[in-house]
């Protein structure tokens, strides 16, 4: 039995600054993290591996660094940790990330089952496990808690809207863990020193998953954000109830906002 | 000259701070008030290997040395003095006085379940009438076939109520003294040591602090700890490191301290705007930054020279006088900044107020590290002084 688990990096969306007269996202104090729904991908796996054994391996698309979130699965007790990167993936948008990550499985060969996080927290596009499913041609399992593997099939609780689902399909198949599957475990200390120290990482680039030019052109283009205007204070009320519904009231007439005779 | 800390220590740090927001924080302000150790929050440190921080990995230890260890005191100490002090009493002189002089077997029988946290340790040095003046110590031990009997009292120990197995110096020799006729030795709770008065404090109250009273307890002679008779420089050495890492502790509560008086200055107005425009608050707070900075780095390059094997005795008296004062300075400091708030029990300083307080003390007074400090300056020109 081997799990893949696609884990990210991207910077802590809680200390990203918004910046609205420059329109831009003011990152300089934000820290490299892993998606934190890509943690709970990663325990889902490692709780399913204790109870029916196997490998879980970690995978990641992203520059050199992205090898943090690699070693901290290892740590975690990931077996093994692939990081897809190339100055070619500079541009990739979720199509040719989807590409270098379904050729990147292929390569690991042997997988029964893909986990991912439910959506990533900075972009929250939530697309990868569709399309990765999609390309894989495998069946897809969205927001699932409670993951089991049994003989040649997966099942789990699927929480999409307010119902959820209890899901059974055979293997392989793509998984997105729901956001509030599990508590994410603490890795041992002695385990994080030697993920760190040891750094096994093995790192492939386009030329090494085979990628066309095709696989590596993106269709969407980055052209900068478009951030809400800042809101302006309101007016505060004062007076006793009765007086500032009075005021209210005018206030709403005079802009034409509450319906009937002034 | 390198400043950064390899990614390993990096990371170990990041573990750490996480488990204190998450595990560590949340259950201070309960173990204060009910007077008692949360044995859940260390049961949880203890299965990530956070009472076995420093030990090399082949003991059941994390194999992050001694930077590593300081860095778990500097985090535990942000968020509650009691776990740190739990903690470092059993890692940093109850299993560190096995690790720095026991023998391989030793090391095997007790030093690895410590490491991983399946038995706490403690360190049973202070008398009633021996605090200070350690070398005058009375309790006795006295060879028996194949053990030791032991008889006497041992005072103040952090962990005495909890601990399984605890490290005790007794007189071997009185007609010796201290150098030549007091021996340590490796002590279990189950060879009958009995837990007398548990102690009522001002702070860290979510520690356990106790006495042991020793009657004819029979400790094997395997257990004797370092050379008959030599024991009294096995527990002074322990507390060398002892004192390193309790420097770190006190780091910790300093930059805590720090951190709450930024935050509320930014937000607290007076007088139309917020007291951090204020030039008297702004003083205390760049004293305070000042002074944490001079600390992390006398701290971390204290550590450092461990690692390399160099003689540290000076700086680690210099650590804890330097980080009990500062920490204790720079709460004061924070209380002071947070008015009436920093003064109620509804808020973390007050607490932090009455725990920094016992950095002065225990571990040797600060007057003894003075002492500890001067006799090595003075060493350095020629010049042997006592207390
Ligand atoms: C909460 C707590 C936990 C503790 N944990 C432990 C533990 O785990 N293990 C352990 O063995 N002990 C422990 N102790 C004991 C602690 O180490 C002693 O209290 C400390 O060493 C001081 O001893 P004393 O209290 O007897 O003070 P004393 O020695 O009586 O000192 C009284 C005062 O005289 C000063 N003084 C003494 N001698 C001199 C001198 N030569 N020159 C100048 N001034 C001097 C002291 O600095 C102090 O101000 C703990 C104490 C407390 C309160």
């Amino acid at each position: 039995m081997r799990i893949v688990v696609c884990v990210k990096q991207l910077y802590d969306p809680k200390m990203a600054r918004v910046s609205q007269s420059r329109q831009s996202l003011d990152l300089r104090a934000a820290e490299l993290i892993m998606n934190p729904m890509d943690l709970q991908a990663l325990e889902e796996a490692l709780h399913v591996r204790e109870a029916v054994g196997g490998e879980v391996t970690v995978l990641s698309l992203g520059k050199p660094e992205a090898d943090d979130v690699l070693l901290w699965s290892l740590a975690m007790g990931a077996d093994a940790a692939y990081l897809a990167s190339d100055e070619r993936f500079s541009e990739a948008d979720a199509g040719v990330t989807a590409h270098a990550l379904a050729a990147a499985i292929r390569r690991i060969g042997d997988v029964d089952a893909l986990f991912l996080g439910e959506y990533a927290a900075d972009s929250a596009g939530g697309q990868m496990g569709a399309r990765l499913a999609a390309m894989l041609r495998w069946s897809f399992l969205p927001a699932l808690a409670q993951v089991f593997l049994t003989d040649g099939h997966l099942s789990g609780l699927s929480y999409l809207e307010t119902t959820a689902r209890r899901l059974l399909t055979p293997l392989p198949a793509v998984v997105t863990v729901y956001h509030r599957a599990n508590k994410p475990r603490f890795p041992h200390g002695a385990a994080v020193i030697n993920a760190y120290r040891e750094g096994k990482v093995i790192v492939w680039d386009a030329d090494d998953l085979d990628m066309t030019l095709e696989e590596l052109a993106p269709q969407t283009l980055f052209r900068g954000y478009s951030l809400l205007p800042e809101r302006e204070l309101g007016t505060r009320l004062d007076g006793s109830a009765a007086e500032m519904a009075t005021d209210l009231a005018a206030m709403l007439q005079g802009r034409r906002l509450l319906g009937g005779e002034a | 000259m390198d400043f950064t800390f390899p990614r390993e220590m990096e990371k170990f740090r990041k573990l750490v701070r996480e488990f204190g927001e998450e595990v560590v924080r949340p259950a201070a302000k309960a173990a204060d008030e009910k007077h008692e150790v949360d044995m859940d929050v260390i049961r949880q440190a203890a299965a990530i290997g956070l009472l076995g921080v420093p030990f090399p990995q082949k003991y059941g230890g994390v194999g992050a040395g001694e930077t590593g260890y300081c860095i778990l005191m500097e985090e535990l100490g942000k968020v509650c003095t009691s776990t740190a002090t739990t903690i470092g009493a059993h890692i940093g002189i109850g299993a560190m006085s096995i690790y720095l002089d026991g023998t391989e077997a030793q090391k095997q029988k007790y030093l690895v379940p410590l490491a991983r946290g399946e038995k706490l340790g403690a360190f049973a040095l202070t008398e009633p009438n021996a605090g200070s003046d350690a070398a005058s110590i009375k309790t006795k031990a006295v060879r028996d076939g194949d053990a030791y009997l032991l008889n006497g009292s041992k005072i103040y120990i952090t962990n005495g109520p909890l601990a399984d197995v605890i490290s005790v110096l007794a007189v071997t020799d009185p007609t010796l003294g201290a150098h030549g006729g007091v021996t340590a030795f490796i002590g279990e709770k189950q060879f009958g040591i009995q837990v007398g008065t548990v102690e009522k404090k001002m702070g860290i109250r979510g520690s356990a602090t106790s006495e042991l009273i020793f009657e004819d307890v029979r400790i094997p002679a395997e257990n004797v700890l370092g050379p008959v008779g030599l024991g009294f420089i096995t527990f002074m050495k322990t507390l060398d490191t002892g004192r390193l890492t309790l420097g770190a502790a006190t780091l910790g509560g300093a930059e805590e301290a720090l951190r709450i008086a930024i935050d509320y200055a930014r937000v607290r107005e007076a007088f139309g705007k917020p007291i951090a425009h204020k030039q008297s608050i702004q003083f205390m707070i760049a004293d305070m930054a000042a002074e944490v900075e001079a600390l992390r780095s006398l701290v971390y390059r204290t550590a450092w020279m461990v690692e390399q094997g160099m003689p540290y005795t000076k700086e680690a008296g210099m650590c804890k006088l330097l980080g009990s004062q500062t920490a204790s300075r720079n709460i004061h400091r924070a209380l002071q900044i947070l008015g009436a708030l920093g003064y109620s029990r509804d808020f973390p300083v007050e607490r932090m107020f009455r725990d920094a307080r016992i950095a002065e003390i225990f571990e040797g007074t600060n007057e003894i590290q003075r002492i500890v400090i001067a006799s090595q300056l003075f060493k350095e020109v020629g010049i042997r002084i006592r207390p």
